[in-house]
């Protein structure tokens, strides 16, 4: 029997996905060991092999493909803990990094941070300024080289560099996107200084082949930010490498990237495993909704310490981040948009005393290590977690199927302390309002991704995924009008779902500009060659890339889309290419169409301006490789009625302060069946999730064992 | 060594001798192990001394009476000190497991029973110290009553200390109290337990029992007692098995060579 396994990592915990070759799945979750992530990685992969009755090496041998989401890249970005930089880039902007654009000091805080403008502060550079050197040299727009480069300045910078104790090199010059000739010249001659036999080499990354895009400030801070946690991604991912080669697995490490597909680790760029976890979700998401017909889906996923909210439109991954923000830095990675807020079961409620002694709850969170007070790991900071166990929401003795016992009673200390004695009010009220305040954040934030963006909400479902999406979804739901949520049968470890539906992929970026379309002219471009090359040139760096993964031409698969604007206007809307090539001006228009279009979906049609003239600006070739559909196996429908044994009696549970603590069916999920309906209020109990069914909602199974929920018949 | 290490982790078979050899401090390293345990700077190389001598296959620290803080819970400065020295023997990449023997709550414990304050404590200094990642931390509840080791408060510290040392992979273990029986010991869900002398060991079917549940059973034997060494090694291969010595008694350097002797000859067996 052989095994693919997809990995998350998360905040609190690191989720496991096991799916056997025949149709059989499992799942483990772990708290992440933030210290050493290869710990709680391996501490996964035994857990799994345990509950396949298998000694470890065993299993390891029997997989045939490991998805990892990391987060290594990112931590080492918030700890600091990367290497010292020294950045060589055109005279005169040695200072672009440290300006930034527009209000990047605010870049990466949340909106109450980065509104307070009394205290706000530009974090401290990656590079420092006494690393940045300029050299002499232009090239303009069109390529061309307007001031040459001298070597014997190159060696002077890079000598000066060097000796302030470089540890790597970012090269960034402007218009290298057009043409990288400098950039390479100035590669070559640090690697003729210092060899790769010399133990003075060092790393080069040129922002030409990083981020071949347009934005000076943007296109910098990418290749920094990859150069920053490039080294201490390899070594960490080589040791695992290693750990999981000498426990038995012999292939190689596959890692999410967050521009949407899946490569292996060694042909990896550190910069795209960013905020994978999420994105991975998203994708598990586009999957499951294929099978079960919803087109239009709004995925969420509360985990123990950030909510990310992302859109399926027509059963299509559409919203890219044009400038994706990695901690701090404002990069140009093509990187799927997930909007993440800090909210999850960590998250901890406090009291803000500098506003009136009001109940706030997160974004900071307890993480896994303390972790929530009922947790019984040190925690003394009360957290949405520790509610709902007050609550009755959770069985203490049956939280992560039995693995963790919660402990009531420091849940219920802690709340008192901080939050009921404060505000004057009982323990079982403060829990109440830590979770109506949560709901109504994260409810709204998911309204503005979904509203706020052009769409109506309520023809949308609903994916509540996540360990804590069950239990809060009838929570946040009713605050975007849908009437159907879905709780995912793997919703617990949805990142790692959504790893082993994703497909080996890349996403190969150009900038360029073509004005497609000339309103005074009345006329289409007419060097259609010179944007056929380009796009020939990028289908050729993919097929050899992907070549070198080890797949054959027949089964690559080519998709274009394009960045296009209207002549005088700003924002991009992207757009996919009918074709590859433009055999003339019929494709031509047919582009501009396209492209008509689809900024009618985004901003109304008459909103369309083609007296601007329509350009393309970026290019974007995804890269992919056929693979099978994903299925889940459908099971017929049993009697609505549920069978006797998945009752598990009741508890007493806090569903509303005029009502006190009722007493509340509980189930058993894993002896529900397909077609059991259950009407709310009820808690329905698994291994790896509670799914809240709270008075006004009802619930059921569909064929693929997800849960469903829905509004009852007269409930707004 | 990785055998050891293995052992004590519950995945593999045979026996693990690590005796306490605090008292001999003295007469090998030429201080007082009291004094020693002050200085990290002092407790690797005295540690690393003491194994060497007797051969050990894992480096014992802590067992030191000044980490208690005498009100039930553990002195932060001295504790302070150890975690200190466990960072520095992980930074140097040593190839021995390192143990750790930590005064127990039960043990430390008077009538009113274990405090928060003495609590917290325990939590703050497993934190400390299971950031060094120590192979085994071992609670020294040989002194406690063994009944109040199996009731209510006992375990909950327990499953707080447990909580702590699980998120570092440490494996957490107590000496048992003479009368402690494998029920405690699973009930405490430890992944450890030593018990007082061969006759206190339950019997071989608790001790598999034991070790189903996860718990690598244990001896602590007199520090003169060569002729428990054949059943500790019938027993060892079933499963792991640790053997340490009790507290008390003052062993001479050559009854400790003939200790370890004596369980280098039992594993040949």
């Amino acid at each position: 029997m052989s095994y693919t396994v997809g990995i998350d990592v998360g905040g609190t915990f690191t989720d496991f996905y096991c799916a056997s070759a025949d149709g059989g799945a499992l799942t483990a979750k772990t708290p992440t060991t933030h210290y050493d992530l290869s710990v709680g990685f391996m501490r996964g992969m035994s857990l799994l092999a345990r509950r396949l009755k298998l000694k470890l090496p065993e299993f390891l041998s029997a997989l045939s493909g490991v998805r990892y989401s990391t987060t290594v890249g990112t931590n080492a970005l918030i700890e600091r803990t990367g290497p010292k930089l020294g950045l060589i880039t055109t005279a005169g902007f040695e200072d672009t990094i440290f300006i930034g654009r527009g209000r990047s000091w605010a870049d990466g805080l949340g909106w109450q941070q980065g509104r307070d403008l009394a205290r706000i502060e530009k974090p401290a550079p990656l590079i420092s300024p006494d690393m940045v050197v300029g050299v002499r040299e232009r090239i303009d727009y069109d390529g061309k080289v307007i001031a040459p480069l001298e070597r014997e300045e190159v060696l002077e910078k890079l000598q000066t560099l060097v000796d302030r104790g470089a540890q790597g090199f970012v090269v960034s010059t402007l218009w290298s996107f057009v043409n990288p000739v400098h950039e390479q010249f100035i590669k070559q001659v640090i690697e003729e200084e210092y060899p790769e036999d010399y133990l003075g080499s060092m790393q080069v990354v040129l922002s030409s082949e990083i981020s071949p895009k347009a934005g000076e400030y943007t296109r910098t801070m990418t290749a920094v930010v990859n150069a920053y946690i490039h080294g201490l991604m390899a070594d960490e991912l080589n040791k695992l490498g290693n750990e999981l080669r000498d426990g038995g697995y012999k292939k190689p490490l596959t890692l999410v990237h967050n521009t949407g597909g899946t490569k292996k680790a060694s042909r990896t760029r550190a910069v795209l495993t960013h905020n994978a976890g999420p994105v991975a979700g998203l994708h598990g998401a586009a999957a499951l909704g294929e099978l079960t017909g919803d087109r239009n889906i709004v995925f969420t996923d509360m985990g123990g310490t950030s909510f990310d909210i992302g859109l399926i439109e027509n059963g299509e991954i559409k919203a890219h981040d044009f400038i994706p923000v990695i901690d701090r830095w404002r990069t140009n990675i093509p990187a799927i948009e997930v909007k993440s807020i800090g909210a999850g079961g960590g998250s901890i409620a406090w009291i803000n005393h500098s506003l009136g002694d009001t109940l706030e709850v997160g974004p900071q969170s307890a993480g896994s290590m303390p972790g929530p007070a009922c947790y019984d790991k040190g925690g003394k900071e009360p957290t949405v977690t520790d509610a709902d166990v007050v609550l009755g929401l959770y069985n203490p003795e049956n939280y992560l199927g039995g693995e963790m016992l919660l402990d009531v009673d420091l849940a219920k200390k802690v709340i008192r302390e901080r939050v009921a004695d404060p505000l004057g009010i009982s323990v079982e009220e403060a829990a109440w309002r830590i979770r109506r305040l949560i709901d109504a954040r994260m409810g709204q934030e998911v309204f503005n991704e979904v509203a706020l963006k052009g769409h109506d909400p309520r023809t949308f479902a609903l994916y509540a995924c996540g360990g804590a999406g069950g239990a809060h979804a009838v929570g946040f739901a009713p605050f975007i009008g849908v009437r159907r949520v879905v709780i995912p049968l793997q919703s617990s470890v949805f990142g790692a779902f959504g790893a082993s539906t994703m497909a080996i992929k890349e996403v190969w970026e150009r900038s360029r500009t073509f004005k497609l379309f000339n309103w005074t002219e009345q006329s289409y471009l007419a060097d259609l060659a010179s944007f056929n090359e380009l796009v020939a040139h990028m289908v050729d760096q993919a097929t050899r890339d992907l070549k070198l993964e080890g797949y054959d031409e027949s089964e690559m698969r080519f998709r274009l889309e394009l960045d296009m604007r209207y002549g005088s206007q700003y924002n991009m809307t992207r757009v996919e290419a009918p074709k590859l090539r433009l055999d003339g001006a019929a494709d031509a228009q047919a582009l501009c169409d396209a492209f008509t279009r689809r900024y009618g979906e985004v901003y109304s049609p008459e909103a369309t301006f083609p007296a601007g003239g329509i350009n393309v600006e970026s290019f974007f070739l995804t890269a992919s490789v056929e693979r099978t559909a994903f299925t889940l196996e459908q099971a017929e429908d049993a009697p609505a009625q549920p069978d006797a044994a998945a009752s598990q009696g009741t508890r007493p549970v806090y569903w509303d302060p005029a009502d006190g603590y009722v007493e509340t069916s509980i189930y058993n999920a894993a002896k529900l069946r397909p077609g059991n309906r259950i009407d709310g209020p009820a808690i329905i109990e698994s291994a790896d999730t509670t799914y809240v069914v709270s008075p006004g909602w009802n619930f059921y199974i569909d064929p693929w064992r997800n849960g469903v929920l829905e509004r009852a018949q007269g409930r707004n | 060594m990785d055998k050891a290490a293995d052992i004590i982790a519950g995945r593999a078979d045979g026996m693990v001798a690590m005796p306490r050899l605090a008292s001999l401090a003295e007469a090998v390293c030429g201080q007082g192990w009291s004094v020693i345990c002050a200085d990290a700077g002092q407790i690797v190389p005295a540690a690393k001394r003491l194994a060497g001598l007797f051969g050990l296959p894992a480096l014992v620290l802590g067992d030191d009476p000044a980490l208690a803080d005498g009100t039930g819970g553990l002195d932060g400065s001295r504790v302070a000190v150890l975690a200190d020295a466990i960072r520095r023997l992980g930074a140097e990449g040593g190839a021995l497991p390192v143990v750790v023997l930590l005064p127990g709550p039960v043990a430390g414990a008077d009538a009113e029973g274990i405090s928060e304050s003495a609590k917290q404590a325990f939590s703050d200094a497993l934190e400390a110290i299971c950031e060094g990642r120590p192979a085994l931390l071992l609670m020294d509840e040989s002194g406690a009553d063994a009944a109040a080791l199996g009731e209510m408060p006992a375990r909950r510290i327990y499953n707080t200390l447990r909580n702590v040392a699980a998120y570092f992979d440490v494996t957490l273990g107590a000496l048992m109290p003479s009368g402690a029986d494998a029920e405690t010991a699973t009930r405490l869900k430890l992944g450890a337990a030593l018990f007082t002398g061969a006759d206190a060991l339950p019997d071989a079917d608790s001790l598999d029992e034991l070790a189903r549940e996860g718990t690598v059973p244990g001896l602590l034997l007199d520090a003169g007692d060569t002729e428990s060494w054949p059943f500790a090694a019938q027993r060892a291969r079933a499963h792991g098995l640790l053997v340490s010595t009790r507290p008390g008694g003052v062993p001479t350097i050559d009854m400790m060579h003939n200790f370890m002797r004596a369980a280098k000859d039992a594993r040949g067996m």
